[in-house]
């Protein structure tokens, strides 16, 4: 009984961590999409999300085993519901992908809009983000997580920016106005995910510390 | 044990109906502060979003103490479950009257602009759909719950043709890019609204058939 109990924990999260890795995979493949403008990238986001759900799926089931057999307490309590609430936090990641991926499909048909360093820049720190909160994960490790709450604030701040600048740039050239539209769609979204990594980043550290980090930094629900 | 079991749900129950109210509440008072154009009220609004988050917070530590305590099987597991996933629902319904609240300054002079838009019959359906799927909840009603279901693709058609309104008066009115911009922001923040209730209203039927509804007839992406 107790070795099964182990290897079932095991196995949740091995499978949290594929999962955790097709949830990244999707975001830097809808992001190089946009970027490169690549119409097969974009529709291999699309396609690819079925596997997310059902992997979403497969997880949920396997906590409610879990619970319901095993009846775990204490540490492996707190893992397995860490776990529920990172697999939901996946899933959604997910569906960003496929709202980018979607964007990049949209922006392939207008022409290029030209500077976009902040988009890049946020790309870049999102995907780093959820990257350390799923390290944090798989390694136990606050620290990491911790360095991933910080970078919340700074990707609002961008997404504030990157929206201010679109309207300009809509203002200046009323030709453009769909194409930045697509970017303020893209520029949400990805501040939608940071906000989901830094939801992951507080389930490990509530994991590894036991103590709610939630809501102790100041709030973060603001969106630009 | 039995006994002491029934109680704590009850009192979890109890804790969410009140979490339920608090956010339908920011949500009524943040788009009263849009729609009325009152920054005070919109700061309130802000301020408030404490008390959901302190709630929030205790509804999972009390989640967590009866999982640990009373070590729940079937029906009871898969009610405690759902609640984890109804509270996280709710504080992030209650995220959403702040973003809300946030647009209200800039959008204060382009009153007009925003009365003309049809932002306001969304909000109306996506708060029915906010309280029927808490109600569906409290009272144990899947039939509340689908109703909730079908209402999600009103809004969603709703959000998408305001999409194509807002590109509309951009490109005939140009010093309408800035309002129609931020109406864009809102009324994707009303479809999320939505798709929080649709959430709380699939896990209800989860509750009651224990079939998976999410990912099945039922899409949740953005148009």
């Amino acid at each position: 009984m107790q070795r099964h109990f182990l290897q079932e924990l095991e196995a949740l999260k091995t499978n949290l961590i594929k999962m955790g890795s097709f949830a990244e995979q999707a975001i830097a493949d809808s992001i190089r999409a946009l970027l490169e403008r690549r119409k097969e990238v974009a529709q291999q986001v699309l396609s690819q999300d079925q596997q997310i759900n059902s992997y979403e799926i497969l997880i949920d089931d396997a906590v409610v085993d879990l619970l319901a057999l095993q009846q775990p307490v204490a540490t492996d309590l707190r893992f397995i519901l860490a776990a529920s609430k990172i697999n939901n936090d996946l899933e959604r990641i997910g569906d960003h992908a496929v709202n980018i991926a979607e964007s990049a499909l949209q922006c392939v048909d207008h022409s290029p809009l030209k500077p976009l360093v902040d988009i890049t820049q946020m790309a870049q720190i999102t995907k780093g983000m959820l990257r350390d909160a799923i390290d944090g994960f798989i390694h136990h490790n606050a620290t990491i997580c911790r360095a991933v709450l910080r970078n919340d604030d700074i990707i609002d701040e961008l997404n504030k920016k990157v929206v201010h600048d679109l309207v300009e740039v809509m203002r200046q050239n009323p030709d453009k106005i769909e194409q930045a539209l697509e970017f303020i769609r893209v520029s949400r979204n990805l501040e939608r995910v940071a906000d989901l990594a830094t939801n992951i980043a507080e389930e490990v550290i509530f994991m590894a510390e036991a103590r709610v980090v939630k809501h102790h930094l100041e709030d973060r629900a603001s969106e630009g | 044990m039995e006994r002491r079991f029934e109680k704590e749900l009850d009192d979890l129950k109890a804790n969410l109906a009140k979490m339920g109210r608090l956010v339908d509440e920011q949500i009524n008072l943040a788009c009263h502060a849009l729609f009325q154009t009152d920054i005070d009220l919109a700061r309130e609004v802000l301020q408030k979003d404490n008390a959901v988050n302190d709630l929030d917070t205790l509804i999972d530590k009390q989640c967590q103490v009866i999982f640990a305590l009373s070590q729940p099987v079937a029906v009871d597991l898969r009610l405690l479950m759902a609640a984890l996933k109804i509270n996280n629902n709710l504080e992030r319904i209650g995220d959403i009257a702040v973003n809300i609240a946030e647009r209200v300054e800039p959008l204060e002079p382009y009153h007009a602009f925003l009365k003309g838009t049809r932002l306001a019959e969304m909000v109306q359906i996506a708060r029915i759909m906010v309280s029927d799927s808490i109600d569906s909840f409290i009272s144990n009603n899947p039939r509340l719950a689908t109703l909730v279901l079908e209402s999600d693709d009103v809004v969603d058609s709703l959000d998408a043709a305001m999409f194509r309104q807002m590109v509309r008066e951009m490109q005939n009115d140009h010093s309408l890019i800035e309002p129609a911009s931020h109406i864009l922001i809102l009324s994707r923040h009303i479809e999320r609204l939505a798709d929080h209730a649709t959430n709380i209203a699939e896990d209800v039927i989860f509750l009651v058939d224990a079939k998976i509804v999410k990912h099945n007839a039922f899409e949740e992406l953005e148009p």
